[in-house]
């Protein structure tokens, strides 16, 4: 499944209860080794809450002081939020997420509250929409989504490759935006609807940007790249 | 819009004459305005034109573009319907003065794609009738 | 030194585009000076806006676009991408559309025949002219519109008649819908958008380091003023020359007239060789910027500082961004119509892009120690307000005051 498909989940407590809408995905490094990144990252907590302006401000993170009336604003709209950890989810169903606790046993930590072994990242905050880098430097494109796989007997999810490209952008933004971008990449690409997946084993490391260890020539999304180089740009003399 | 003259109908039905009057009244007076303004762009135009202070391009493309905005607002003007008897008198008044403008203007854009150096007679009787336009938007403005 | 001294004079030949053009002669001609107070908060706000973004883009290498992607989220981003990008384009048009106007004033033909041609200049020049080369020689070309100032000067030799009419509200004798949707002109012609995408990627491509920031700023702070001045100086020129004549300005040829007056021949010479590049510089950095910013949400290559074939979806929307300029002003709209809008809009639009910029511009964690200052902060949350004020004024100003024309 996508993450894309996690977030915008609705989240069932276990009264039945609707406690509200998946906004953000807490990621831990610390699943079966995938290639040069090391242990693969698994979801480890779901965050409850619509994913904003607000959030992704990063004013819940100290030092991020101004400017004051905004600051204020956007801090009393994240404060503490509620946490559901992995362990705690009974069931996927289609669109919405069972969990095993009732909503009242739901605490309420930061990221850095949440302490175990292995690094820690907000899938919204760190990982969604960044740049791809290549080795050369080259950008090749963004993080636009992440593809999950799920495991039997209660074991965390692992993120297995980056979707990368409009197909996978537009179930992201959904709507009527989101459903135009699909139709004009399928077009574009003549018809295939799979976003381009890159492998999380070639990914080097992650910091501001993801840094990937092939060439971007070799990544499913230059094709479009490639296409338009070769039937345009490169029938202008001087390119 | 096809509505818009019914629903015009409509309110003088249920209003009067007077809030359409004053509707048309403030057309008539942005009309004027208009030509004001292209007329004493031309009289300017040609002043610099005689005195060599411009090339007789430009001269041209200024009084040509004085010339389409003041026959447009003449054009669009003339083509509503006045609603009274003494909307009707307005119109009287103002189109003729506006008319004559436009025909100078014309007068001046023939002369100056010549490349004439006399624009200034030409342009002249603008001068008057610009003020006369001017005492008429101030007047119902 | 002359690094300096000539990124300052490229900033303030750069700065004055169509758009300054119009909105700051039509509002001279119909308020005077009233409305000059506008040309200066507009400045102000640019020069916020632009350093901000210049600082976020040397110090976490990131240029306008990705920051907003990474702000506001895929969906709000993409819409943002969507209005951004569709203004752009508009302004793409009208400064195709200005510069076949200035032709059209040396040539005498009529400026339809000339939108193709610039199209395919601006292109070329894109396409072979090396990056710092292109701003600098249309740059420092435009200083050559500096003869408005002197124009001014000699029209009204210290100022008296120009200095009479400045004032701090709308003028008595209009509404205030109509002053406000007036004014709201000459704040957008100051704040473009485009500018500051233009700027940011610029600072990335050049690869600027934190040592980089202090002539960055001196090129804001000393450029950015002095070309509002210019704007000052072309309000002024219309103030003077129109205002008392009751002509309001409806056509670029009018534009002409106040330098022709002053100083004849050589003044109109050096005028509309300064029209002409400082529109053609705007227009390569409007083309530029739809560039950047599809490019930079979507996460392609994109830059002059790369072959052509190294980024070939880039070097397409910039190529796009042109043919649909010209396809826009060929459809005989009046360019100064097409101008009036596209500031208009691009104003309405500025929370969009000012808002990630100045959150980031906060956070340490890009920005290392050089965060904004708690005046600046000040300063800079002020004009967020105001652009919101206006942004929300404008649809519902525009509806008001056509209704009322």
């Amino acid at each position: 499944m996508r993450l894309a498909d996690l977030i915008d989940s609705r989240l069932v407590d276990a009264d039945g209860r609707d406690i509200g809408r998946v906004g953000d995905v807490w990621l831990i490094q610390n699943g079966p080794p995938i290639g040069v990144f090391g242990a693969a990252l698994t979801v480890d907590a779901l965050v409850i809450g619509r994913f904003g302006l607000a959030s992704r401000a990063g004013y819940e993170r100290e030092g991020v002081r101004g400017p004051a009336p905004i600051a204020w604003y956007l801090r009393r709209r994240t404060a503490h939020r509620q946490v559901v950890r992995w362990s705690d989810v009974l069931a996927i169903e289609e669109g919405r997420i069972r969990l095993r606790l009732r909503e009242g046993d739901l605490g309420r930590p930061s990221i850095e509250d949440v302490r175990t072994t292995g690094r820690r990242v907000s899938a919204g905050l760190e990982l969604l929409d960044r740049q791809l880098v290549d080795p050369d430097g080259m950008m090749a494109g963004k993080v636009d989504d992440l593809a999950i796989e799920l495991k039997d007997g209660g074991a965390p999810p692992v993120v297995t490759e980056i979707l990368a490209g409009p197909g996978a952008l537009a179930r992201r933004i959904g709507g009527t935006p989101g459903a135009w971008l699909a139709s004009v990449d399928a077009r574009l690409r003549g018809g295939s609807r799979d976003p381009a997946a890159i492998s999380f084993g070639v990914v080097a490391r992650i910091d501001d940007h993801v840094t990937l260890t092939v060439s971007r020539e070799e990544v499913a999304t230059f094709g479009f790249e490639e296409w338009v180089r070769d039937h345009v740009i490169e029938k202008i003399p001087g390119s | 819009m096809a509505s818009a003259p019914l629903v015009t109908m409509m309110l003088v039905a249920c209003i009067g004459p007077a809030r359409t009057d004053s509707a048309y009244q403030s057309k008539a007076v942005d009309t004027a305005d208009e030509v004001v303004s292209a007329s004493r762009t031309v009289l300017l135009a040609a002043q610099l034109s005689d005195r060599g202070r411009s090339f007789a391009p430009t001269v041209s493309v200024t009084v040509a573009d004085a010339e389409t905005g003041a026959e447009t607002a003449r054009d669009a003007f003339s083509s509503i319907q006045p609603p009274d008897a003494e909307s009707d008198d307005l119109r009287a008044s103002l189109l003729p003065t506006i008319q004559h403008a436009c025909d100078v203007i014309a007068d001046v854009r023939i002369a100056a794609r010549r490349a004439d150096s006399d624009l200034s007679q030409i342009a002249a009787p603008l001068e008057p009738l610009a003020d006369e336009l001017d005492a008429f938007s101030t007047r119902y403005g | 030194m002359l690094e300096v001294f000539l990124g300052i004079l490229t900033a303030f030949g750069g700065f004055v585009d169509i758009g300054d053009l119009v909105a700051n002669s039509e509002t001279g001609a119909r308020f005077g000076m009233r409305l000059a107070w506008v040309v200066v908060v507009g400045v102000i706000g640019i020069v916020v806006f632009a350093e901000m973004a210049g600082r976020v883009a040397t110090m976490s290498k990131r240029p306008v676009f990705d920051v907003v992607r990474e702000r506001l989220g895929a969906r709000w981003a993409f819409v943002n991408l969507g209005a951004s990008f569709f203004i752009n384009l508009l302004t793409v048009a009208a400064e195709i559309g200005g510069l076949a106007l200035v032709i059209e004033l040396v040539t005498g033909l009529n400026y339809l025949l000339w939108v193709p041609l610039v199209g395919i200049a601006v292109w070329i020049v894109l396409w072979k002219l090396r990056f710092s080369l292109m701003e600098k020689v249309f740059g420092l070309s435009g200083l050559a519109l500096v003869v408005t100032i002197f124009a001014l000067w000699r029209l009204d030799p210290g100022l008296h008649r120009t200095v009479q009419t400045v004032g701090f509200g709308p003028p008595a004798s209009e509404g205030w819908a109509v002053s406000a949707s007036f004014a709201i002109a000459p704040l957008g012609a100051a704040m473009t958008p485009y500018e500051v995408f233009f700027f940011s990627s610029g600072a990335v491509e050049e690869h600027w380091t934190p040592k980089d920031l202090m002539v960055n700023r001196m090129n804001v702070y000393l450029g950015f003023p002095l070309g509002g001045v210019l704007s000052l100086a072309i309000m002024g020129a219309a103030a003077v020359v129109f205002e008392p004549r009751g002509v309001s300005l409806s056509h670029l040829s009018q534009v002409t007239l106040p330098v022709s007056l002053a100083f004849g021949k050589i003044g109109l010479v050096l005028l509309l060789y300064g029209m002409f590049a400082a529109i053609f510089s705007a227009a390569l950095e409007t083309a530029l910027s739809a560039g950047y910013t599809m490019s930079q949400f979507f996460g392609w290559q994109w830059g002059t500082f790369v072959k052509p074939r190294e980024a070939a979806r880039f070097h397409l929307v910039v190529v796009g961004s042109i043919v649909v300029g010209v396809l826009i002003a060929l459809t005989t709209i009046d360019p100064i119509l097409i101008t009036e809008y596209s500031i208009v809009l691009a104003a309405a639009a500025l929370p969009l892009t000012y808002l990630p910029i100045l959150i980031v511009a906060n956070d340490p964690m890009y920005m290392k120690d050089k965060v904004n200052s708690r005046p600046l902060n000040a300063i800079a949350f002020v004009f967020f307000v105001l652009l919101v004020i206006v942004s929300v004024a404008t649809i519902p100003l525009m509806i008001i005051t056509k209704a009322g024309a």
